[in-house]
């Protein structure tokens, strides 16, 4: 009784040290204190007063140094490779995955099928071609905000919420599928590149967390990159022994609501600004398809719904147009076929036999209808032969 | 039709039927339009409904759209290319979605006198080309260059597309409603010019409401007319029913909407709106079914077993005159046989004593057969 005692919640301010406690335990690592101390004294306004005394004002160099750190990039120091014998590449897309947020789940999830998705993805993979998967953004979510932990249900004695680093395992665990499953299918060229969104941004600037960075360092793979350069980049295609390049784009900021394909197109444009590449693939967009004349590729996300405005009822997203086979045929000049070229089933070489079967009967049939037909007129000819004709003009015609 | 030619056709992988009502013979159709001049039917945009049935697991079907032959920008070295493809694919077949002609009506944006040919030598040379692919072409519809679409008050309606059809293929006027069937599965497609709405957004709205009288929603909606290659896929929602028409459900399929290129490029018209006609091409759409993968138990009420697998790819490079890389694999892959090749395979086979002597005997039966009748 008297341990209950001591360790009971009594006032709104122990209340609120608890929360801050679960939200730090929910979204910081152990070692992330100091950034945890900085998301208090931005966000909720409870700074310290000894952080107050304590604390100057910065001057010009700083200014400098933060500026500095703003991401300007056009291009990523990331490139894709063709090589020599190879016709192509795959680029398989997985993006929206909003980890753990309630109003619009990954789609599948709910099954526990976001495994079979991966392999149905991969399954697609053209293994004459390296494979990049590029995870696009919007993939952490957005419900891990202190509002959320606030507001959460709490069932059976649990919180019903999930903070930043349950949603970090999410991601290193999908890209663990990524390559295990890749393994199993027997395809030995796979790359993943991390790209960040807009719920990526907010994250790093609200809780001084780089997710994707901490996933990378985590999983120490060769094949697995991270594309930090910002939200909106020129990759370079190179096509070994030809001299051919080309640019690719990428495009992962999204944040319109807009379901209409003007109203997807001028917010993406809104949100990703203009980039000049030869092809380019934006991920995130409410709009799925190829939209305009140019060569931009909406790819599908994992999301359940669309992004809504609030007090719509939200439609179902689109899915299955993130699966591309992509190759250089001309400097800048790029061919995509959509849907993924491991087409070639078993049922094609047979059907194809017994097509060739059909072509050779039919040929056969005609010329044997010819040579019968030749033969059949021949004996007609031979009989008419046989009879001898009247002259008719000594008939006399009545008699 | 003798029995040796019933069973040539017989033997073919593809079988095409139209609507009874509409093409199944001259006098049937006759009978429809009389009953429809003497009721209260109105002319609204009719569907055709057209069955397709494939031996095959795989069909490729490659539109061909926009052709505007011999108008202002057609491109023929492009456009051959595209028919030779058609002929060497052994599981390629198309259908013309309609602006075969350019210039076949007052109303035509384009200037006639930028044309390459007069408007009767592009009939001539429209319908010569045309019959090289005859066999491959499974309809045309009509467009509004072809006179059929645009506006019936004013320009001469009698399409010369349906005139050159009847030497090549069906002509439907409207839309096709096509029911697809590969082996045993089946889907729906629905073919249209264009012109019967302003952007993707609007067609799939008109498509699916104009459907929703057949009981079907698509899974995809072929279009043209604006002469940019275009795909705008969204999910819907279809309501399932049991054997006695009771909906039981509903279940999500994906919709694609697809606007082809056309083979017309740079022309006047098109450069005063700012338009950027240089791309002319066809684009070929593998289609075949696979598994879905969120179908389980608990699922089987929202999501279908089975679902389309599309696998979209140009045909030809956009700056040379050249097949893709992956539509020569294709085409390597669904080779059409060499035809002369084995004709002379079979000649020599014929030619043999045994066959000779087999095929005199038969001449003789049959001889023997007239006699005795």
């Amino acid at each position: 009784m008297g341990e209950i005692e001591k360790n009971h919640i009594r006032t709104n301010a122990q209340k609120e040290e608890k929360i801050l406690e679960f939200f730090y335990d929910e979204n910081f690592r152990k070692k992330d204190k100091d950034l945890f101390n900085q998301y208090i004294v931005s966000k909720v306004n409870l700074a310290r007063n000894e952080t107050i005394e304590n604390a100057k004002m910065a001057n010009a160099s700083d200014y400098t140094e933060q500026i500095k750190r703003k991401k300007t990039a056009t291009v990523t120091e990331k490139m894709f490779v063709i090589g020599k014998d190879e016709p192509g590449f795959n680029l398989l897309f997985y993006t929206g995955t909003n980890y753990y947020d309630r109003s619009n789940p990954q789609s599948g999830r709910k099954e526990n099928l976001t495994r079979q998705l991966i392999k149905n993805q991969l399954s697609k993979v053209n293994k004459k071609g390296k494979t990049y998967v590029v995870f696009g953004g919007d993939l952490l979510g957005s419900e891990w905000e202190i509002k959320y932990l606030r507001n959460a249900e709490i069932k059976d004695g649990k919180i019903l919420y999930y903070g930043m680093n349950k949603r970090k395992e999410r991601l290193i665990w999908d890209v663990k599928a990524y390559l295990h499953t890749a393994e199993k299918l027997g395809i030995k060229k796979i790359d993943v590149y991390l790209m960040g969104g807009a719920q990526e941004h907010k994250i790093k600037k609200e809780l001084g967390r780089d997710i994707l960075q901490e996933a990378c360092e985590e999983l120490n793979d060769p094949r697995v990159h991270y594309i930090d350069e910002g939200v909106s980049l020129g990759v370079n295609v190179i096509k070994e022994g030809s001299g051919i390049t080309g640019i690719l784009g990428l495009q992962t900021n999204q944040t319109g609501k807009a379901k209409t394909i003007n109203g997807a197109n001028r917010s993406s444009i809104r949100d990703n600004g203009e980039l000049l590449a030869n092809l380019i693939f934006r991920c995130n967009s409410n709009v799925v398809g190829k939209l305009t004349g140019d060569d931009i590729y909406n790819v599908s996300t994992q999301s359940t719904y669309l992004r809504t405005p609030r007090g719509q009822k939200p439609d179902l997203h689109a899915k299955y147009y993130d699966v591309f086979w992509v190759n250089l045929e001309n400097p800048y000049e790029f061919s995509v076929v959509v849907g993924g070229t491991n087409i070639f089933d078993q049922n094609v070489a047979l059907e194809q036999k017994r097509h060739e079967n059909i072509v050779r009967k039919n040929l056969l049939l005609d010329q044997t209808l010819q040579i019968v037909k030749s033969k059949l007129h021949e004996n007609i000819m031979e009989k008419n032969d046989e009879i001898e004709f009247k002259d008719i003009s000594e008939v006399e015609y009545g008699a | 039709m003798t029995d040796f030619e019933k069973a040539l056709i017989d033997n073919k992988e593809l079988k095409v039927s139209f609507d009874r009502d509409y093409l199944n013979s001259k006098d049937e159709r006759m009978e429809e339009i009389l009953r429809r001049a003497g009721s209260d039917a109105l002319d609204s945009t009719p569907i055709i409904p057209i069955k397709i049935e494939s031996a095959n697991s795989h069909i490729c079907l490659i539109p061909l759209y926009d052709i505007h032959m011999f108008g202002e920008g057609f491109n023929l070295k492009r456009f051959q290319l595209v028919c030779d493809y058609l002929m060497n694919v052994s599981n390629a077949c198309s259908f013309i979605g309609g602006d075969w002609y350019d210039n076949a009506n007052k109303d035509s944006k384009t200037n006639v006198f930028n044309s390459k040919t007069n408007v009767s030598q592009a009939l001539d040379g429209g319908e010569y080309l045309l019959s090289r692919i005859r066999d491959k072409i499974l309809f045309i519809l009509g467009g509004n260059h072809d006179a059929e679409f645009g506006d019936r008050v004013r320009a001469n309606n009698i399409s010369p597309a349906k005139e050159s059809a009847k030497k090549i293929a069906p002509y439907i006027p409207y839309n096709a409603l096509l029911n697809i069937k590969l082996k045993d599965k089946e889907f729906s497609a629905f073919a249209t010019h264009g012109s019967i709405a302003k952007d993707p957004d609007a067609l799939s709205k008109k498509t699916l409401k104009m459907c929703q009288r057949y009981g079907v929603v698509p899974d995809l909606i072929f279009s043209g007319h604006v002469h940019t290659e275009l795909t705008f896929r969204f999910l819907v929602s279809v309501p399932v029913t049991n054997r006695d028409g009771i909906v039981t459900g509903y279940k999500t399929k994906n919709v694609s909407v697809e606007v082809l290129p056309s083979f017309q490029g740079n022309n006047e018209y098109a450069t005063s709106l700012g338009y950027n006609n240089d791309y002319t091409n066809a684009i070929a759409y593998d289609i075949a079914f696979e598994k879905n993968p969120c179908y389980t138990q608990s699922t089987q009420n929202t999501e279908f077993e089975y679902m389309l697998r599309v696998t979209k790819f140009p045909v030809l490079k956009k700056m040379s005159n050249e097949y893709t890389s992956f539509a020569k694999e294709y085409m390597e892959m669904y080779h059409e046989p060499d035809k002369e090749k084995l004709k002379e395979e079979i000649a020599d086979k014929l030619e043999e004593d045994k066959m000779q002597k087999a095929l005199t005997d038969f001449t003789d039966a049959l001889n023997d057969l007239e006699r005795e009748m």
